[in-house]
């Protein structure tokens, strides 16, 4: 490893851990400005999950045991493909790359298994969802981030081409908006904000469990970012430091972008939604592999 | 896929945050306001126009042997200012205070006391003293008889006309 | 005035009938004996299409020996209330149902059932309004039970039913979508909703029997006021008009007026508040905080007007107690015209949001035939092709003189609800403009009256969510019965066909588009003791 990523790996792992929680308060900011009002300040965030943290559940359940196992799980493999990505950025061994896109989906399978280990009607509802919603979005998001990974490998290799732009662009389009899908925003926060579930998937949990959920959910946003950024910017810098550094510095960039969309739109409905995406997903990457394929042939 | 949407973003930074910072601002309160009333002690006379208006009852009297207590409890008033409509020497005033939360449960009460006046002839306590003289210079003619209740006033007048009435056998001639 | 001609046929019905009527200002006052109720209801139901209003249950006894069952209907196309009665025994009072031939009597009868104890034959019965461990003959409304008498209440589970092949989704009591206890049982196939149960009545704080017992005509103004604390301005309104109408006054016009352009700026935050309340449901929160930014300018105008941002408290039995001066007048046109600029621009942002646009469209449909047959009032009829305004078709207050559309849409879904309230809120506004330029002088209070006993005054005003009607019956002093009905109340058995076969995701939205008023919908009999002392529980009077 570059030695001098192994020096600053302590303090990036403690950004990775950090991040989300600042960013989620910056989001709730531009929210409230956007809706004329003057909302909570940037640090509520860490306020609500350390107070979460201190106090007892209201009812405990026998599955609450399993309910903080899976969650842990999910956060540790979460940071673990932070770590996968650092180093694929830093030293361009795209082997990192898939290592990361494995622990994402162990993460991603893991946080939404969680409400359906709940017996609340409510709660399985809202897990539903998001599997159904999982379902179509996780394999797109993976998919379209390897063809990404290794396109942009080839390119930085051969010479660039018009066509191969295309093919990359299309890529990219799909990654981001799978990404932007799962970072569980309106119109996609279909499992806990439906009025009629009575907040779904977190219905029964309180206390530390409600603090650690929350902390996986904003630190699956960090990851689902950072995931589509990473290969973008080795497009611009190639591999090393300066891009890791780059990369940094946009995650807030696209975090407002994404921010201010959701405050833009309504929810979708968990029928159409799935369906719409489906469709869009599936042409994208059809349309991509074919160019692609065109490109290797010729 | 229009772009209206993205015009919220230009309707929201015109009209920049309209939260009021209360309390460390003033609130929004105009000057037709209703809020607490305010009973001038030295001008009620204690006749209960307003109990007999006030539609939760936050006004009651009480009577005892020598006084009539008028007791205004804030926790049940709607701050409709009937009782200020109706009292006939205006003794209420309306105000614009609505910060009316304490910690003290006495502060909710406001009490008025009246001492009774009563009947010469029989001793009973009848109405307040001031109304007795709010009445009286309303219409000086009562002065003539409201020292006595309304029981030994009919009583009184019972008595004359028996007395009045002379039949033809007893008339003296 | 409506046209005297039309009275005609309704004196002929009852004469037909070996029944009696008679004509008085702008109602038709029939009384059959209880067989011919059915077919008394029939035709004028059916046959003239009046509209049903509700059904009252009243407890004669004291005055002449019976009960009495009482059926209010309006002929909105001539301008008619249609009041159909019929006495009943005094020890057994038992009376036709008419819901085989008005379906929309069904809630009525059971709570006249339920609080006064008229039996009803041709029906299945069940119990509505009073909790399942209230004893079985003890009813509220009857005159010997007191007003603060309270039996020993029973825990129980709020279960309706059960079933083993559809998941069951509990809505309520206590929901974070709900505003207001009520309790909706949904039973899901997957995502589909296969059947509603709902069961309500969970406010219901005796309005009816306190006003019966303990308040005198001015006072209860302020109580109907408090029935609702969205469209109270109505019920004090309505309430005030049915007394004037009983006992004959002439009300200054000043005061009408008046009266009329408060009812239109309830009628506009009322809206801006259930748009508001949409958005949210439907995720867009933006709007959700916009509208009700809006809405803001109305309260404070609210407040400029009559003192209170809500539950004004200026109606009075003769008038109002606020004046409108030209300063304020002023005032209240400038924020008209700015609200009409803000609200024509956002709104156009709102609905052009792709999600809120498809999850309203095509969802919650009400067709026309079953919204004719339940009688549903106000916005959930004109968005199901009924053209049925109260302002327009039985004019009251100052209405006459002014000049408004009213929308009517097709479609009968989500959409068409939102719309026809969006309409309405232009029409309101243009509708305050007109009558403030055309305000009248003169005193606003008459003060010099008297309210003679045993009269009868009926009143139906255009709330925002429908027509509200007051049924009152003058006594000594203070009322001898007083029936309230509010829009909601008829339009919740329409949720049933709303909700069937839709996905369980529009619930809440459909739900929320009819607007619905719990706290007006339940509002009869007592169980709280008004004064301090809690623990005492008197003998049961026979």
């Amino acid at each position: 490893m570059n030695t001098i990523l192994a020096y600053l790996l302590g303090p990036i792992i403690a950004l990775y851990v950090t991040t989300p929680l600042v960013l989620d308060g910056v989001e709730r900011k531009l929210r409230a400005m956007l809706q004329s009002r003057i909302g909570p300040p940037i640090t509520q965030t860490i306020y609500d999950v350390l107070k979460l943290l201190l106090v007892k559940e209201t009812k405990s359940h026998p599955t609450l045991l399993y309910v903080s196992l899976s969650l842990v799980s999910s956060i540790i493999t979460g940071l673990a493909a932070l770590y996968y990505t650092t180093l694929y950025i830093v030293e361009g061994n795209s082997t990192y790359m898939f290592y990361a896109l494995a622990l994402f989906a162990i993460s991603t399978s893991t946080h939404t298994i969680t409400p359906l280990l709940v017996p609340n009607p409510y709660s399985f509802i809202g897990g539903m969802r998001e599997v159904i919603l999982a379902v179509v979005n996780e394999a797109a998001l993976i998919t379209s981030i390897s063809l990404y990974t290794i396109v942009t490998q080839r390119l930085l290799v051969e010479s660039t081409s018009l066509t191969s732009l295309i093919a990359v662009l299309l890529i990219a389009i799909v990654a981001f908006t799978a990404s932007y899908v799962a970072s569980s925003r309106v119109p996609f926060d279909i499992a806990e904000a439906e009025p009629e579930l009575a907040s779904g998937m977190l219905v029964e949990f309180s206390g530390r469990i409600l603090a650690l959920n929350i902390y996986t959910l904003l630190l699956k946003r960090l990851i689902v970012k950072f995931l589509v950024l990473a290969p973008t910017l080795t497009l611009i810098y190639k591999y090393g430091l300066i891009t890791l550094l780059s990369t940094l510095i946009l995650i807030p960039v696209v975090w407002v972008i994404y921010a201010t969309i959701a405050v833009l739109l309504g929810r979708s409905r968990v029928d159409v939604a799935p369906l719409t995406l489906a469709k869009i997903y599936i042409a994208l990457i059809l349309i991509s592999i074919t160019v692609l394929l065109v490109l290797t042939h010729a | 896929m229009s772009l209206k949407p993205l015009k919220l973003v230009i309707i929201a930074s015109s009209k920049g945050r309209v939260t009021v910072k209360y309390p460390y601002q003033e609130p929004i309160v105009t000057q037709e306001f209703r809020g607490e009333i305010d009973i001038d002690p030295v001008k009620c006379i204690g006749c209960g126009a307003c109990v007999k208006a006030c539609p939760p009852n936050a006004l009651e009297i009480s009577e005892s042997e020598r006084e009539i207590i008028l007791k205004y409890f804030v926790g049940r008033c709607i701050f409709c200012w009937r009782c200020i409509d109706v009292c006939p020497v205006n003794a209420i005033k309306g105000t614009r205070n609505f910060e009316l939360a304490t910690d003290k449960s006495t502060d909710l009460y406001t009490v008025v006391v009246h001492t009774r006046a009563t009947c010469e002839i029989c001793g009973k306590p009848v109405e307040t003293t001031r109304m007795r003289r709010y009445v009286t210079e309303k219409t000086p003619v009562t002065e003539e008889y409201i020292t006595i209740c309304p029981e030994c006033r009919r009583r009184l007048l019972a008595e004359a006309v028996s007395m009045r009435k002379v039949g033809p056998s007893e008339r003296k001639e | 005035m409506p046209n005297p001609q039309e009275a005609l046929k309704y004196i002929e019905l009852a004469t037909s009938n070996s029944g009696v009527a008679y004509v008085e200002g702008d109602t038709v006052h029939i009384t059959v004996p209880p067989e011919r109720l059915v077919d008394v209801a029939d035709t004028v139901f059916n046959k003239y299409n009046c509209s049903f209003r509700v059904c009252a249950g009243v407890d004669e006894r004291p005055l002449n020996g019976h009960f009495s069952i009482v059926h209010l209907f309006t002929d909105d196309r001539a301008g008619y209330y249609v009041v159909v009665k019929a006495y009943l025994s005094g020890e057994n009072p038992v009376a036709p149902s008419i819901t085989s031939v008005v379906p929309a009597a069904d809630w009525c009868e059971m709570e006249a059932r339920d609080l006064v104890g008229i039996e009803f034959t041709g029906r299945d019965v069940y119990r509505l309004v009073l909790p399942p461990w209230w004893p079985s003959n003890l009813h509220p409304l009857r005159k010997e039970v007191p007003y603060n008498y309270r039996p020993q209440p029973r825990i129980e589970s709020e279960k309706l039913g059960y079933s083993s092949e559809y998941g069951v989704i509990p809505l309520g009591p206590y929901h974070p979508a709900l505003h207001e206890p009520e309790y909706f049982e949904l039973y899901v196939d997957g995502e589909r909703v296969v059947d509603v149960k709902y069961r309500g009545f969970h406010v219901h704080r005796g309005i009816e029997k306190l006003a019966e017992s303990r308040m005198n005509y001015q006072q209860i103004n302020f109580l109907a006021e408090r029935i609702c604390g969205i469209c109270g301005f109505v019920h004090s309104t309505c309430y005030a008009l049915a007394v004037e109408k009983a006992a004959k006054l002439e009300v200054p016009e000043r005061a009408q007026f008046i009266r009329s352009i408060v009812l239109e700026v309830e009628r506009l935050h009322s809206h801006l508040l259930l748009l508001g309340v949409a958005f949210h449901l439907l995720g867009y929160d933006a709007g959700f905080m916009h509208v009700w930014r809006i809405r803001e300018r109305i309260m404070q105008l609210a407040e400029l007007l009559t003192g209170s941002r809500k539950t004004y408290g200026i109606n009075l039995v003769g008038g109002v107690r606020r004046d409108i001066n030209e300063d304020k007048k002023q005032k209240a046109l400038e924020v008209l015209r700015e609200l009409n600029r803000e609200f024509e621009s956002f709104i156009e942002v709102a609905i052009s949001v792709p999600q809120v646009k498809k999850r309203l469209t095509g969802t919650g449909i009400l067709p026309r035939e079953e919204a004719i047959r339940l009688s549903v009032e106000g916005p959930v009829a004109r968005a199901s092709g009924i053209n049925k305004d109260a302002r327009r078709d039985l004019p009251y207050a100052a209405y006459k003189y002014a000049s408004f559309k009213v929308p009517v849409y097709s479609e009968g879904d989500n959409l068409a609800r939102v719309l026809v309230r969006v309409d309405e809120v232009f029409e309101s506004i243009s509708i305050v403009e007109q009558l403030l330029d055309k305000l009248p002088g003169g005193p606003i209070l008459l003060t010099d009256f008297e309210i003679p006993e045993g009269a009868v005054g009926v009143q139906v005003v255009e709330a925002p969510r429908g027509g509200d009607i007051h049924y009152v019956v003058t006594g000594r002093g203070t009322l001898y019965r007083w029936r309230v009905r509010a829009p909601t109340y008829a339009n919740i058995p329409a949720l049933r066909v709303m909700l069937r076969n839709q996905p369980l995701a529009d619930a809440p939205i459909t739900i929320a588009s009819i607007d619905p008023c719990f706290s007006c919908t339940d509002r009869i009999i007592v169980i709280r003791n008004g004064v301090a002392e809690v623990f005492k529980f008197p003998p049961m009077v026979k």
